[in-house]
């Protein structure tokens, strides 16, 4: 292969030559140019993002899973299926693409002038022909001939001048401001109550989630008659005692009460008179004795289902219970307990009646969720969070600790708003039940009143399942707007976030790239750039790219500039004018809700009534005025000072009007779009809500596209540098 | 130039004192609930489709809605303020419904002697609310809605809490009055208007606490006619045609004021002849169709519950206590969004919501896609009776589950 190398003394007469050279088909290379992005470090971003995003990302499924607890994430699975995982793989893709980027950030030597600017030429060519280009251009062809190289210039400025330090202030309170309301939610997300003083509470009663009023388990009993209403059926309190008659309750549509009466007969022979009693049913449920906590949640199932319950322990199912199963065959039999409660034996001896299966786990919460979820044919609730959309929950919610307030809670499976039994420890709601609330949690797609909902009855007093657990609860099965999921994450909302980790990741990595791979570029872009990519996320970093990828730097007048076609020039223009407004615009808007949003009544009454919203008319005017003073004084205005080489006073002259026109059609592109969705569309998003985030990054992007607009006449007409 | 180290280090330590700053200045914990759950039992009586919400007093039965709706365990549990209102005016408290809906998000509760006091049962309750402020109106916390003086402001904000001040003399000027302040605040003017009769007050029960959920308009007629607020409010729909429902009975509000009010826009009467029955049949009631068109697109009016299937949450109150019942629409607002249902004023439930319950039994089906109803009994005025009849009512269809 040939290797050629043309030599030219401008930037700019090499890049015209390389343009026809390959129009002509030669193949060439610009060696001296800027390349933030080589092959190498794209590679390992790649690497990098996957590993991330792989690791994060198994993370989040096995959360869908319901496998593990995402402790202080519970509200992002009101987001559709998958979306954890996608969430987390994103920010773990660009955490690790991050990482792997910086790692491999090699510095490169400034583009110094006064050496000739080398253009590779990759072809067979005819040597005449690229020479004659090549001296059309100004340039010599393998160092023939004399070259005219620019003048040395003086040393770039590197000094941080008292302006400059104002500029950096500004810039990194800005980024932090941003980043303090974005994080906002996370933390609201990981705080549990109470939030203020709840002894001035009437009743435990919220609008999800009522508690049965009473003490003790014998009294929650009685409470239940009574609720239900009907005939009764009186147990002893004895949760194995109640879990095996409370299928022979229902059947007989008889309320179960708990500790109605005393202890009478023994566990085994209740157990073979229950299973005589129900002589038709197809299903047995085993549950094991010696820890009633497991044996509940199988209970609730069969109780519903009028399936009789057999107790079972270590040795087996007790002799009484054998003789009534004699002569079944064909019959489905579950397991309610795990491995070490029933051992395999057991279910080894039951397989000569039918089919045997095990629905257990270890974790005692997971345990319930299995038996709330699981459905076998028709035997089972079947209330799988997964696919789950229309049905309409009801949960007994109880202590684990306490089986005896979730057996007396017994006549929950199958009277009134009958469901399975769910477990909490006290003070904070289990993190796999709640999880799965938020994920079953309704979402009204026409009107809030639509249906489905949710409702939980909660068993038991404070000391079993605190105030705090089920106004936890009661929050995470609310109903919600599909697209605006309030305090839950919805689907537009993980888009958004998503849009944000990786805006934030590829402005930290521009923060370190610039002054090792952009040697040439200035203080102000330096600050501009990172900021800009911070808001305008993907596009920003695609913007970034086309503005500095492959662009040589040409010295005009001794001051470096990147030579780009007039659209990238645009891109660049937009940026400087805008990417510190941009940025200051949306912190101003945060720091402003902090006090509130004013509110103009003054005009009530009259046409301009619509003037007071601060949505509508004012908000604008108050963010854009001080973005555009800041903006112009502390940014756009020493940049442009320095590179047309005037004072401070004119630099800011030249920017005033760029900024002024950059920033009110930017803002018109924005708040249009905020405006929109904010009165069009159901998505009155508040600033403590997940869905926040998108209208305000989704418009500050619409906003740098309308900027571009202006910009690219402003390019056009020469008034901006589009070079740095 | 400054090492992007140290700006990216600037950046962590300031967001590092944000975060802290905000986790320390937060309303801070208060004491967990740890009453026995059978206090005030007789109050919050349960049944297996219902529950009741009661105090002893009205003032405290207003309490017992917003303490239902908001559990104030964490941020978002907060209302966004309190809507504080006379206890002596029920115009002027149907009214102020429409405020409670977003972006305001806030539930009833009364203020006493004429207007002039806040008393404990309602303090402690914002107290413990701790709104969080309606951020697109600097943050305000507490909204007073009617002919209350500034001393309650003042009480209030003595207390720590930011407060506005929507003065009127009367039920009809506060109509307009909130009119506008939801214009600006919304920066539009509902098209749906729900008109309503002072001197026939029980027949707006219903549309009151569908305000809360949907945020419509409302505006009054007189036994005289049209008021003037009315039709200033009426004009300044214009050039939008507004659509008008009329919550009265021709005994009450005659055709020819109905005809008055067809030159504002279009009028149509909900039916029912009297306040128990007009109840139903706006909880059944569905307007669709026009409402904006600019050629290329469209926005369409979408009023009334319409609710003819199983599956929803209904409030039994009883009328001959107003303060009752107009607090309810905090449970129209959140939760499930229940829509209301009167009983006679001797507390016995009518034929005519007996037959509307038919529409909503559900059948059984399988636990994993059963429907449920769920009731809401509010205050003292529904006998327990009554309460159980009801409960029965929305409960599933039995037969019972055959084993499988």
């Amino acid at each position: 292969m040939l290797l050629k190398v043309a030599r030219f003394s401008s930037a700019r007469d090499a890049v015209d030559f390389a343009r026809e050279a390959r129009a002509a088909g030669w193949r060439i290379t610009l060696p001296d140019a800027a390349y933030p992005v080589t092959w190498a470090s794209l590679r390992a971003t790649l690497l990098g993002a996957v590993l991330g995003g792989i690791l994060l990302g198994t993370v989040g499924g096995l959360g869908e899973l319901g496998l593990i607890r995402l402790r202080g994430l519970e509200p992002l699975f009101a987001a559709p299926l998958l979306g954890v995982v996608f969430l987390l793989a994103v920010a773990g893709a660009s955490l690790g693409g991050l990482i792997a980027a910086l790692i491999c950030l090699r510095p490169v030597p400034l583009l110094t002038p006064g050496q000739p600017y080398r253009v590779c030429i990759d072809g067979r060519g005819n040597n005449e022909a690229m020479a004659n280009l090549a001296r059309r251009y100004g340039g010599s062809l393998d160092g023939q001939g004399s070259l005219q190289t620019e003048a040395a210039p003086p040393p770039s400025a590197r000094e941080m001048t008292l302006p400059r330090w104002l500029a950096w202030g500004i810039a990194v309170v800005t980024a932090a401001v941003l980043l303090i309301a974005t994080f906002y939610i996370w933390l609201v997300a990981l705080f549990r109550g109470p939030n203020s003083n709840q002894e001035t509470r009437i009743g435990y009663t919220l609008k999800n989630a009522q508690r049965i009023p009473a003490e003790t388990p014998a009294s929650v009993g009685r409470a239940l008659s009574q609720m239900m209403g009907g005939p009764t059926l009186a147990v002893p309190e004895d949760p194995i005692a109640a879990a095996i008659l409370a299928p022979v309750a229902a059947s007989r549509n008889q309320t179960l009460v708990y500790g109605g009466t005393p202890a009478s007969q023994e566990i085994e022979a209740l157990a073979a008179t229950a299973l005589r009693a129900l002589p038709d049913s197809r299903v047995l449920v085993v549950v094991p004795v010696e820890a009633p906590a497991y044996a509940l949640p199988p209970a609730y199932a069969a109780a519903f289902f009028r399936a009789p319950v057999i107790p079972a322990d270590s040795r087996g199912i007790p002799a009484p219970v054998r003789a009534a199963l004699e002569g079944r065959r064909g019959l489905r039999i579950f397991l309610g307990g795990p491995d070490g409660l029933i051992p395999e034996s057991v279910a080894a001896g039951l397989r000569r009646y039918g089919t045997v299966q095990r629905v257990a786990s270890g974790d005692i919460y997971r345990h319930a969720l299995l038996w709330a979820r699981g459905r076998w044919d028709d035997f089972g609730w079947g209330i799988n969070e997964r696919f789950q959309r229309d049905g309409y929950p009801c949960f007994a919610l109880a202590n684990p600790e306490t089986p005896d307030f979730a057996a007396a809670g017994l006549p929950l499976a199958y009277r009134g708003n009958n469901g399975p039994l769910l477990y909490t420890p006290r003070d904070r709601l289990d993190g796999l039940t709640e999880q799965y609330l938020w994920r079953l949690s309704p979402d009204y797609f026409v009107t809030p009143s639509e249906g489905p909902f949710i409702n939980l009855r909660i068993l038991g007093g404070p000391d079993a399942v605190s105030y705090s657990a089920q106004a936890r609860a009661d929050l995470a099965s609310e109903v919600r707007a599909y697209r605006n999921q309030g305090a839950g994450m919805s689907g537009l909302a993980l888009l958004g976030w998503a849009w944000f980790f990786i805006g934030l990741a590829g402005s930290i990595w521009a923060l370190f790239a610039m002054p090792a791979r952009l040697p040439e570029t200035g203080f102000y872009p330096r600050l501009s750039w990172p900021l800009a990519i911070l808001v305008l996320s993907p596009v920003g970093i695609i913007a970034f790219l086309l503005c500095y990828q492959g662009r040589p730097v040409s010295y005009d007048e001794g001051k470096p500039v990147y030579v780009r076609p007039l659209w990238a020039r645009t891109l660049s223009a937009t940026t400087m004018s805008l990417g510190a407004g941009l940025a200051l615009m949306i912190a101003i808007f945060y720091l402003m809700q902090l006090n509130g949003l004013p509110l103009f009544t003054t005009f009530a009454g009259t046409r301009l009534f619509w003037l007071g919203s601060p949505l509508a008319a004012w908000m604008w005017a108050l963010m854009v005025i001080p973005a555009f003073f800041l903006s112009t004084l502390l940014f756009t205005g020493p940049m442009m000072a320095e590179m047309a080489g005037t004072r401070y006073r004119g630099g800011v002259r030249l920017a005033a009007p760029v900024v002024a026109l950059s920033l009110v059609t930017a803002s018109l592109g924005m708040w249009t779009l905020v405006w929109y969705w904010m009165n069009f569309h159901p998505l009155l998003a508040e600033e403590d809500r997940w869905l926040w985030i998108t209208p305000l990054w989704w418009g500050g992007t619409l906003g740098y596209l309308t900027a571009l607009i202006p910009n690219y006449l402003m390019e056009r007409a020469g008034w901006m540098g589009g070079g740095s | 130039m400054v090492r992007p180290s140290l700006t990216l280090l600037a950046v962590a330590v300031l967001l590092a004192l944000g975060l802290a700053w905000i986790t320390l200045t937060w309303g801070g914990s208060g004491a967990p609930l740890t009453a026995a759950p059978n206090q005030n039992a007789e109050l919050m009586e349960l049944t297996g489709t219902t529950a009741r919400l009661s105090g002893q007093t009205h003032l405290r039965t207003a309490v017992a809605y917003a303490q239902a709706v908001y559990a104030a365990n964490q941020d978002p549990d907060r209302p966004g303020a309190v809507l504080l209102v006379r206890d002596d005016d029920p115009a002027a408290a149907i009214a102020a419904t429409r405020l409670q809906q977003v972006p305001v998000n806030a539930p009833m509760l009364f203020v006493t002697d004429g207007g002039t006091r806040v008393p404990d049962a309602t303090m402690d309750e914002l107290l413990r609310l701790n709104p969080k402020g309606v951020m697109v109106d600097n943050n305000v916390q507490v909204y007073l809605a009617g002919k209350i003086p500034e001393s309650v402001q003042q009480q209030v904000e003595k207390a720590g809490f930011r407060v506005r001040r929507l003065f009127a003399e009367n039920a009809v000027a506060l109509a307009e009055e909130l009119d506008e302040f939801l214009a600006v605040l919304k920066s539009n003017h509902s098209e749906e208007i729900l008109i309503a009769a002072p001197q026939a007050i029980d027949y707006a029960f219903a549309g009151a606490t569908w305000n809360a959920h949907h945020g419509s308009a409302l505006a009054f007629v007189t036994p005289d006619g049209v008021p003037p607020e009315t039709r200033r409010m009426l004009r300044r729909r214009a050039p939008s045609r507004a659509y008008l429902y009329l919550f009265a009975p021709p005994n009450v509000v005659s055709a020819s004021v109905a005809a008055e009010l067809s030159r504002y826009g279009h009028i149509q009467r909900i039916p029912g002849t009297t306040p128990q029955e007009m109840a139903v049949r706006w909880a059944a009631y569905r307007d669709e169709g026009r409402r904006l068109g600019w050629w290329f697109g469209e926005r369409a009016r979408r009023i009334g519950w319409g609710i003819t299937e199983p599956g929803h949450n209904a409030i039994l109150a009883n009328p001959a206590d107003w303060r009752e019942v107009v607090p309810t629409s905090v449970l129209s607002h959140l939760g499930k969004h229940a829509f209301l249902l009167l009983t006679n004023p001797d507390g016995t439930l009518p034929a005519s919501v007996r037959a509307y319950l038919q529409l909503l039994k559900p059948a059984r089906t399988h636990p994993s896609q059963q429907i449920f109803n769920f009731g809401w009994i509010a205050g003292q005025g529904v006998p327990a009776a009554t309460a159980r009849q009801f409960s029965d009512l929305l409960r599933v269809a039995e037969p019972s589950a055959p084993a499988p």
